[in-house]
């Protein structure tokens, strides 16, 4: 279960005269993790805008297993980058929240032991009572993936979630998401800038140029994978390469700076 | 020739020979030099007196800190200057009554003044509870739905800068009894300014927060009740103690029209015989419940919002 189907989707905002995406296709199979890379502004955040539910084509269709999606539902978790959680719950009622919301037969009790448990799961013991404020961001992004798991979601949509955490908080996060991922088996869209850290995440990498994806490339790089062994294995030294070479080709008339910044 | 040490303020001698203190000890004399006019005795003025002393040695001497010196000096100067006024007989015993008098009439009119404090806080808990409830439940749902929001909001724009001490004489008139007239006073003294203020808060909210419950598929119903109403919590408290004082004028201004009881009916009957002294405690006592309200308010909103 999880698997998603793009066919032809087409997507303009209102008022604008140009497409914002055309003609988007795109399998994503049950359990894969998926990343999507591509500089600001190339569509890749409405992409997964579409794919929350909380935009809806202009034209295409959304398939999750068979089945056309025309808004949010309860089989997909989201993490944003920003202002995911409810800056008046603790991290534990947070989650409690999502709970809630797709499993209301559950008795309290339950909930409770569920959220405790994807509290640990996130490494977040000792942080129940805290709200927002009183946890980093690296914390909070923490909460709001254990919230999205805690919900049961066949599908995880990350848009940018560590784009706002210092670097050696993202390395932790990625391992967190790189394990969780193989423990959890769910699919898993990501959203990033970052090359590395597509490459370190990803079973496919769909490389977006704006308006449209441009090439899906396979990540072959046997997993689990940890940063510090594989940053200089020739495969990854390579597709790194490729990817910003990538970058560089495909964005001539663009500004390098993000591309630059990550390296 | 001496050299000039330059002045330790930190010093023990400064502890107790300090502008507070001094004006302390000098009101006190002044309290024990006899009256040219019969005064009530100064037990209540030693009371308030020690008191701010008091404050004055915990706040600054105590905890360090300078406001409290500061506060100390304007209070304690105020005192002084008013009793030096009435004690050199500067001052007319009429209209400035000598302070001893003012304060001995918070303790002998105290029921009075409990009495009357009660009858006005009735009409404040019902006049604010249903505006409060009544600018939050409407604020959200117009506030939330686009359409009456721009509907209503140019209304409401136009209607709350209106002071509702305008409306107090037309609705004393108008209502059948001072209960219902008062309750409706404040009521509207505190809805427009709040409901405008929740609209605004509503149909303003970070879209941040509102996609992250709609992406968890949250209903209408909770969407208001869960994530609306708990953000929107911070900004109803925030104005709150405002709304409370102007909604303690406009009580104040209706008592003073058309009431039997109450704060506002207790300065205006003195203020007829012309007992400024009465007046004047009726005042001051005012003063310090509009205070102790907004104080409570302040507490309930450290306890409830921490975010």
């Amino acid at each position: 279960m999880g698997k998603i189907e793009l066919q032809n989707i087409c997507f303009q905002y209102a008022g604008n005269s140009s497409m914002t995406l055309e003609n988007i296709n795109l399998s994503v199979n049950a359990g894969e993790f998926v990343c999507v890379l591509g500089t600001s502004g190339c569509g890749k955040s409405t992409l997964l805008s579409i794919l929350c539910g909380l935009q809806r084509p202009s034209s295409g269709k959304f398939l999750i297993d068979g089945k056309e999606i025309t808004g949010p539902g309860p089989e997909r978790g989201v993490v944003f980058q920003h202002y995911s959680l409810f800056p008046w719950l603790t991290a534990k009622e947070n989650i409690i929240f999502g709970i809630k919301q797709v499993r209301k037969d559950l008795p309290k009790k339950e909930i409770e032991n569920i959220a405790q448990a994807y509290m640990a799961k996130v490494g977040l013991e000792g942080f129940e009572s805290n709200k927002p404020a009183q946890l980093s961001g690296g914390q909070q992004q923490r909460v709001a993936i254990a919230r999205a798991l805690a919900m049961n979601a066949e599908i995880l949509l990350l848009d940018e979630p560590f784009g706002a955490v210092d670097t050696k908080n993202r390395r932790t996060l990625q391992k967190l998401v790189c394990d969780l991922h193989e423990s959890e088996k769910k699919t898993f869209i990501f959203v990033t800038h970052d090359v590395e850290e597509s490459i370190l995440l990803a079973d496919r990498i769909v490389f977006m140029i704006p308006h449209q994806i441009y090439q899906v490339i396979d990540v072959n790089l046997p997993k689990p994978r940890e940063y510090e062994q594989i940053r200089n294995d020739s495969d990854f030294v390579a597709l790194r390469k490729m990817l910003i070479d990538l970058f560089y080709e495909k964005y001539k008339d663009f500004s390098y700076e993000s591309a630059e910044a990550k390296l | 020739m001496p050299r000039m040490e330059k002045l330790n303020l930190q010093s023990p001698i400064f502890k107790v020979v300090n502008i507070p203190n001094i004006l302390f000890a000098a009101i006190l004399y002044m309290i024990s030099l006899p009256p040219l006019v019969k005064t009530k005795p100064p037990a209540m003025l030693i009371i308030v007196i020690c008191l701010i002393e008091l404050y004055f040695i915990i706040g600054y001497l105590v905890q360090h800190k300078r406001s409290c010196h500061d506060i100390s000096c304007i209070l304690f100067a105020f005192f002084a200057i008013w009793e030096y006024s009435s004690k050199t007989g500067k001052a007319h015993s009429l209209r400035m009554p000598p302070m001893e008098n003012v304060l001995y009439v918070l303790y002998s009119h105290r029921g009075e003044l409990l009495k009357g404090l009660v009858s006005s806080l009735e009409l404040m808990l019902w006049g604010v509870t249903i505006a409060l409830a009544s600018s939050v439940v409407f604020g959200i749902l117009v506030g939330w739905f686009t359409r009456p929001r721009e509907a209503i909001m140019p209304i409401v724009r136009v209607i709350s800068p209106i002071p509702a001490l305008a409306y107090t004489t037309y609705v004393v008139g108008c209502m059948p009894s001072f209960k219902s007239s008062s309750i409706v006073v404040i009521f509207l003294s505190v809805f427009w300014p709040l409901f405008s203020q929740v609209i605004r808060t509503v149909g303003t909210m970070d879209k941040r927060i509102i996609e992250s419950a709609r992406v968890m598929n949250v209903g209408s119903i909770t969407m208001i009740k869960d994530i609306v109403y708990p953000y929107v919590l911070p900004t109803v408290l925030r104005y709150l103690p405002s709304s409370l004082s102007t909604a303690f004028m406009c009580l104040t201004g209706a008592e003073m029209i058309g009431a039997s009881s109450g704060l506002g009916f207790f300065i205006r009957k003195y203020a007829e015989y012309a007992n400024y002294t009465n007046v004047l405690a009726g005042i001051i006592f005012m003063g310090l419940v509009v205070t102790m309200l907004s104080s409570l308010v302040k507490l309930v909103q450290k306890k409830f919002i921490k975010w």
